[in-house]
């Protein structure tokens, strides 16, 4: 950006110089429209920067989004990764809420966000109602009973992973 | 990363192929002058692409390579044989010097474009609703059928975050770039609104070279890469953005249409204002706000010129017709906004923050004051009686404003808390046009009498 905003404003007073002895008219509409620019996106170039080093400092090859800041301190990576290595391409998943999601006082905010985050995560991957889906994604629900039909299961404390047998 | 880059040119590139075939049926190519066409065609194509697309997915299609690039070459295809049968003699508009823009405006741009392909996915509502359905969208169903899966596009209860009420054009678009990639990459799909960004800068080049100089429209071009609302709009990856390059243009495209009486240029807006809906809703009162700008200039000047801007907005409302019986066969919709008298007399609290919100907006630096800066030159152009541009401009900005505040204040949703920051997003549309018009409003204000500018 700091490059590119050096390059115009040198192709402004190039311009300019050029335009203001042939064209009054055409030179001052080049000075009205660049003097914003040159005023407020200099101020900007630092906030460019930073943000391209945030960005360089996360690793780019993964292409992973960021994690909202409004699930960091409900979510389980490995509940993910390993969801995103079980759970095939056109399989799908239900997500089934135990332990401290069913809690009176839980974060229903937090909780609306992590099913989206995981919905995105696992896409194409399908959520479905959980009689439909070929696995159970329980959140919360490490330390309680096994759902029925139960034919694979990770424990991934708090949450659990759960491949169902088909329903006939 | 750089091959998904690649794989993003080569899918816009496809488009662009798709953009010439309609400007060619249109009779628009042999009207645009050389340099200006590839910009031009690109933007139409990504438009024609987002209206198109839908259609597709809702007839239990895909947008898979297989299927949309024979209808590309159908489009080009009927595009070369309308074209050749035509044997009409070039008549290009002024633009040909569009090295200086490619100059000034080109160099910014591709920096934003390679500093887009670099940025990683952040903001919650581009998750979980612009991507998360466009890789549903690539990657689910089979090659050619089954991509709009009920189960994920009828079931709001299962999906709250990701407006399934939204019109899935920009969606299609992202799935077309994973095709294209290999693979959802999340990072290089800013990309994409670097083109489209392209797209609109090439389209208002080649509709206002010929009544602005060179110098003073590529500095507004360049203006606008580097506007620092608009850098931040392209990181976030909304879908802002994509709807204010497609509107603004279309926008400029209609006014024209209006000062040259080319159908061509109605034909090419109606594509664009058409996409603008296609993208995100809020296209909807876009749309009235420049159809029905242009609709009361017409109406006092040339009434019967009104048939034609009519059927234009008709054909682009009717565009939306799939998306509409999806959403209302499976009863899906939205309670934002729920309109009522009673309603507004209750919420007449909600008019302050929401006029104060938008004046906030307008003025924040980061818009580089495009807006009030468009309004005063275009009012001096008005004195000056050089009307082409000024009025409908200052029509379609009032009646933006004028919906926003009725949506407002109509609204469901919590007012200070999302509705007015969501005002410098909303606004994006507006204020690219004010800033892409700024030159030619400038140049027409400054310019002596017996110019023909404006």
């Amino acid at each position: 950006m700091a490059i590119a905003l050096t390059f115009l404003l040198a192709a402004a007073a190039l311009g300019l110089a050029y335009a203001a002895r042939t064209h009054r008219v055409e030179a001052a509409t080049v000075l009205i429209v660049a003097l914003p620019i040159v005023l407020f996106v200099p101020p900007n170039t630092q906030r460019w920067i930073d943000q391209l080093r945030r960005d360089h400092n996360r690793n780019s090859h993964t292409s992973r989004a960021v994690v909202p800041l409004a699930i960091l301190s409900v979510q389980n990576q490995a509940l993910e990764d390993q969801a995103a290595l079980s759970i095939g391409r056109h399989q799908t998943y239900a997500i089934v809420l135990r332990g401290r999601w069913t809690e009176r006082r839980a974060d229903t905010s937090a909780l609306t966000y992590l099913e989206s985050w995981l919905q995105f995560q696992l896409a194409p991957r399908l959520q479905v109602d959980p009689d439909r889906a070929d696995w159970l994604i329980v959140l919360g629900g490490a330390k309680g009973p096994l759902p029925r039909g139960a034919t694979t299961v990770y424990r991934l404390d708090p949450d659990l992973l759960v491949r169902r047998a088909p329903t006939t | 990363m750089i091959l998904h880059a690649v794989g993003v040119l080569v899918a816009n590139a496809l488009l662009a192929g798709g953009g010439v075939g309609v400007l060619m049926l249109v009779d628009g190519w042999r009207r645009l002058a050389r340099w200006t066409r590839p910009g031009v065609a690109l933007l139409v194509g990504q438009g024609a692409f987002v209206v198109v697309a839908p259609w597709l997915l809702y007839a239990g299609l895909s947008v898979s390579p297989l299927l949309v690039e024979p209808l590309i070459a159908l489009v080009l295809g009927a595009g070369l044989v309308v074209h050749r049968r035509r044997a009409l003699p070039a008549e290009p508009r002024p633009g040909g010097d569009g090295w200086i823009a490619a100059l000034v405006a080109g160099v910014p741009l591709v920096l934003l474009g390679a500093r887009a392909s670099y940025h990683a996915l952040f903001q919650f509502d581009a998750i979980s609703n612009w991507v998360t359905k466009a890789i549903v969208i690539w990657s689910g169903g089979h090659r050619l059928t089954g991509v709009l899966d009920p189960r994920f596009f009828a079931r709001p209860d299962l999906h709250p975050q990701s407006h399934l009420e939204y019109p899935v054009g920009l969606n299609a678009l992202y799935a077309w770039d994973f095709h294209w990639m290999g693979t959802a990459d999340t990072w290089v799909v800013h990309l994409q609104l670097a083109l489209l960004l392209a797209g609109a800068i090439g389209t208002a080049w080649a509709l206002l070279r010929p009544i602005v100089p060179a110098l003073p429209l590529s500095a507004g071009l360049a203006g606008l890469v580097l506007m620092p609302a608009q850098v931040d709009r392209l990181l976030s990856a909304y879908a802002d953005l994509p709807l204010a390059c497609v509107w603004a243009a279309g926008a400029i495209v209609l006014m024209r249409w209006r000062a040259e009486r080319e159908r061509y240029l109605l034909a090419l807006a109606t594509v664009l204002l058409a996409a603008t809906v296609a993208i995100k809703q809020d296209g909807g009162f876009y749309d009235v706000a420049i159809y029905g700008g242009l609709g009361i200039v017409l109406a006092v000047e040339e009434r019967r010129r009104l048939l034609e801007l009519s059927a234009s907005a008709a054909i682009a409302a009717l565009t939306t017709l799939p998306w509409r019986i999806y959403n209302a066969a499976h009863g899906i919709g939205s309670t934002d906004i729920r309109p009522g008298l009673s309603r507004m007399r209750a919420e007449t609290g909600n008019l302050r923050p929401t006029i104060d919100g938008i004046l906030h907006v307008f003025v924040s630096r980061g818009t580089l004051f495009a807006l009030p800066l468009a309004v005063a030159f275009a009012v001096a152009c008005i004195v000056k009686q050089r009307r082409t541009e000024a009025v409908p401009f200052l029509l379609a900005a009032s009646l933006v404003v004028v919906s926003i505040v009725l949506i407002y204040w109509n609204a469901a949703v919590n007012l200070p808390l999302v509705l007015i920051p969501a005002l410098a997003r909303i606004l994006t549309g507006l204020i690219v046009l004010a800033w892409l018009l700024l030159p030619t409003l400038v140049y027409g204000a400054l310019a002596p009498d017996e110019s023909s500018a404006g």
